[in-house]
């Protein structure tokens, strides 16, 4: 009711949120609740193949490093001045994953069409138990209350884009029970995300060098080969898959004679990978550049000092 | 190989000898030095005092000089004894006027000579190198690596008892080689322990070429059946010992694992030293567990100790008991504890099967310190638990079961689903079905609520059926109890909705009568306690989507 009633108040309210955010400091568990309540109505409009105009900004996974999403923002250009699109696993391994994936909800609830994100194989409740998300959420909030809320709202997540009807983004791969996006447009994407069958191979499979399927070693989804992913390119009239999932050293990293390309924007992954992160970016003409960079300086340090005693004890 | 080198060295004591004269404590000096000095040795006690001393002195910059090792020497030298440090800091070795040259091969001296190049080559290894700088010293780090592999065969095979000398000699090097601090990594900053506390990637020894031979040659000492415990007590005495657990902290895990086997031998042969022992191990848990939450041996310290336990008479000393509830119940609680869990549990479970009384302690113990963000920890916790419930008897499990059964229900609530499956396979242990079904009226009404809301809405399947298996056996047991159970989990739920509604239309009326208010009245500040609740109510009503 309030947010009929008060559209403007509600507005500055969400960019006080924001510029808190920001800051690497966490909302309340409430204007979680509330939040999230407003990204379920906005994310449940959008289909599972969601269209993208370009110009827009290209990213990979992030996986809680929230300095280095802000050194994102600051190189990529702020949203909304600049458009985005996410292709998942905003939580798990890094250490601000609420932050991280609060932030990105924030902004898209503020500017839904400035800012596109996806679902990843991390966005699911069975693999943020195991990687982190959730014990962040108990060290950080003393209950599992927002962990349920965003996994919940996480069930909503498109699970794929298509930028100017050529560049298909999602972040994992294909998949054998997939031929065409009308396959994809199809199915009820509302729901934790399925230890097999297509939806699980969209957010789980690699491309590999490897002509045809072959078993994914993850124990989940396939691998594609070249011929897989030029069949599927030519069937939906693509120029290029761009996904994410996999660290590459660069940043970015071509496959399968430039049908594919993949993009990772968690620099030094896991505080410890020495790898370059990277993002995409399309304009006006659908020119893609590449822009690489590196971890920030950890300029959050100083709060993770002075809250210590609240999350680590 | 080795014959190869050694057929190439010049043998030449009698240079030696002309380097002794020059009193700057060359290597092959020592060999003769301690030749003529057998008979005054110093007193046991100072040495070993010494050797301790000496330990973390290593000097970065540079191979140090041999030291002379005994106090005549010093003397002889006509310098001040240097605190009586075993590393005598004569400057880098090249310019101490020494040359490093390997000594004749044991197989190249008669029987009789054997004992006094054992001690030469000893001394000659009281030598450390700079292992900092790879390419530094390299034709006289193997000389050392040659002469170390030497003394391992010859301790391994010697076919008489070793005397003062040697043991005094024996226990120096080892001191000199290994007795070191490490860089305290401890107390970085906070920051660092927050960001890197599991990703950190373990230091390895770079001297471990050298280190590893020494160790390998102080484990062959402590083992050989030469070794009189009584005579060697000397100079593996308190300090020798306190020093060997000091390096228990080294990152380096090949490090531990021989320091495990050394002290297991030590506490084996020295009965003298046990109680010592046991007492400094207690120490260090105590420093870990209040102070310091940081060190990397406390898994192969309670490797050890769960060996030493397995060992303990009935009935169990007051001691031990203590030691039970002091330091191995507390050492559940430190954030790492996962990485010596399993060694813990393992000494948990020993004590609570050597006597079955310690049930209920341990029990709670584990209750207090029982993880709340950690649900790793917690599913390690739980598998600890079963281990000991598994040792309890029914007098001790009646003690605790009303809190343990408070736990276990809500780690069968939890929304973790390793969790939650953790707790719901208590119920495949036949010996705790049986501890249940024996108390089930108290058991049941505890645990009834947690299942029925997993049945009603746990996000995971696996949890779901289980929770569903583990309903069915409740119900078994006891139809009439499980029924009541039901129809009062069922009538709280009702009374907790009509709460809620209770609540939320008294937030309601509130909200309505402000508004009235300030639409009448128009006049904000009349009522300023009024105002602030209206903001509140009005945040709360949109939150909850009223």
């Amino acid at each position: 009711m309030g947010a009929n009633s008060l559209p403007t108040d509600a507005t500055l309210d969400l960019d006080e949120q924001i510029s808190q955010l920001m800051q690497c400091k966490p909302l309340s568990e409430q204007q979680v609740r509330a939040l999230c309540e407003k990204a379920k109505e906005i994310l449940m409009d959008e289909s599972n193949v969601q269209p993208v105009k370009s110009p827009v900004t290209i990213c990979g996974d992030i996986h809680g490093q929230f300095h280095d999403l802000a050194e994102l923002f600051r190189i990529g250009g702020k949203c909304p001045d600049t458009n985005y699109l996410f292709m998942g696993d905003y939580v798990d391994r890094g250490y601000y994953s609420v932050e991280t994936v609060t932030l990105l909800v924030g902004l898209k609830v503020r500017y839904p069409q400035r800012i596109t994100i996806l679902r990843g194989n991390h966005e699911s409740r069975q693999i943020t138990q195991v990687y982190g998300f959730y014990d962040e959420c108990l060290r950080k909030y003393g209950n599992a209350n927002v962990w349920k809320i965003f996994t919940d709202l996480f069930d909503y997540f498109p699970l794929t884009a298509l930028v100017e009807s050529e560049i298909f983004c999602l972040h994992g791969g294909l998949s054998p029970s997939i031929e065409t996006l009308d396959n994809i447009r199809n199915f009820d994407r509302v729901q934790e995300v399925p230890h097999e069958g297509p939806m699980c191979d969209l957010l789980w499979s690699d491309p590999d060098d490897r002509c045809g399927w072959g078993i994914s070693p993850r124990g989940a989804g396939y691998t594609f080969g070249q011929d897989i992913s030029e069949q599927f390119n030519h069937t939906n009239n693509l120029k290029l898959i761009a996904r994410a999932h996999q660290l590459v050293m660069d940043g970015f990293n071509w496959a399968h004679e430039q049908k594919v390309v993949t993009i990772f924007s968690a620099p030094n992954y896991c505080y410890r990978c020495g790898n370059m992160a990277s993002i995409l970016e399309v304009d006006d003409c659908r020119n893609h550049t590449f822009i690489q960079f590196e971890p920030a300086p950890r300029r959050g340090e100083p709060d993770v000092t002075r809250r210590t005693p609240d999350y680590f004890l | 190989m080795i014959k190869q080198i050694f057929g190439k060295l010049p043998r030449k004591p009698s240079k030696s000898l002309q380097n002794d004269s020059n009193g700057e404590g060359g290597v092959n000096n020592s060999y003769y030095a301690s030749n003529s000095s057998t008979t005054s040795i110093s007193k046991p006690s100072s040495t070993s005092s010494k050797s301790s001393s000496a330990s973390g002195s290593r000097v970065a910059n540079g191979t140090l000089a041999p030291n002379s090792m005994s106090s005549n020497r010093n003397t002889n030298q006509g310098k001040k004894p240097l605190g009586g440090d075993a590393v005598v800091q004569a400057g880098p070795f090249p310019s101490s006027g020494g040359v490093y040259e390997a000594l004749p091969s044991f197989r190249d001296v008669p029987i009789s000579e054997k004992p006094n190049l054992f001690i030469g080559k000893l001394s000659m290894c009281c030598v450390v190198f700079d292992f900092s700088d790879p390419s530094k010293n390299l034709k006289e780090k193997e000389i050392k690596r040659q002469t170390l592999l030497e003394l391992v065969d010859y301790v391994a095979s010697v076919g008489f008892k070793f005397n003062d000398v040697s043991m005094q000699e024996l226990t120096k090097m080892v001191a000199v080689n290994l007795f070191r601090t490490f860089p305290s990594a401890n107390h970085e900053s906070k920051i660092l322990e927050i960001h890197d506390m599991d990703d950190e990637e373990p230091s390895l020894e770079p001297a471990w070429p050298h280190v590893q031979v020494v160790y390998e040659i102080l484990l062959r000492f402590v083992a050989s059946p030469m070794t009189d415990a009584k005579l060697a007590k000397r100079y593996i005495d308190h300090s020798f010992v306190l020093k060997l657990l000091d390096l228990f902290d080294s990152e380096d895990q090949r490090e531990r694992e021989y320091l495990k086997t050394i002290l297991h031998r030590v506490y084996g042969k020295f009965m003298v030293h046990r109680p010592y022992i046991r007492k400094a191990i207690n120490n260090i848990f105590y420093r870990f567990i209040s102070e310091t939450e940081k060190h990397n041996g406390i898994a192969e310290l309670l490797e050890i100790l769960g060996s030493i336990i397995n060992g303990f008479a009935l009935p169990l000393k007051e001691e031990h008991k203590l030691f039970l509830l002091r330091a191995l119940i507390p050492l559940h609680k430190p954030k790492c504890s996962s990485v010596y869990h399993q060694q813990l549990s393992y000494c948990i479970v020993q004590f609570v099967e050597k006597d079955f009384k310690l049930a209920d302690t341990v029990i709670r113990g584990l209750l207090k310190y029982w993880p709340v963000t950690n649900s790793s920890k917690e599913v390690m916790f739980l598998g600890e638990l079963e281990e000991v419930l598994e040792a309890t008897q029914a007098a001790e499990f009646q003690r605790c079961m009303v809190p343990l059964s408070r736990q276990i229900a809500r780690c069968l609530n939890s929304s973790h689903f390793q969790v939650a499956e953790r707790a719901l396979f208590l119920w495949n242990n036949d010996h705790i079905r049986n501890l249940i079904t024996q108390n089930h009226k108290v058991i049941m009404p505890i645990v009834f609520p947690a299942l029925e809301r997993n049945t009603r809405g746990h996000w995971n399947q696996a949890v779901q059926s289980l929770t569903i298996n583990v309903r069915k056996v409740l119900c078994e047991i006891d139809q009439v109890l499980f029924d009541e159970c039901l129809a009062k989990f069922q009538v709280e739920e009702v009374n907790k909705t009509e709460v809620k509604a209770k609540r939320e239309r008294t937030w309601q009326r509130l909200e309505d009568l402000a508004t009235s208010k300030t639409v009448v009245t128009n006049e904000a500040v009349l009522v300023p306690r009024f105002v602030s609740s209206v903001n509140l109510t009005t945040s709360s009503s949109e939150s909850t989507g009223s």
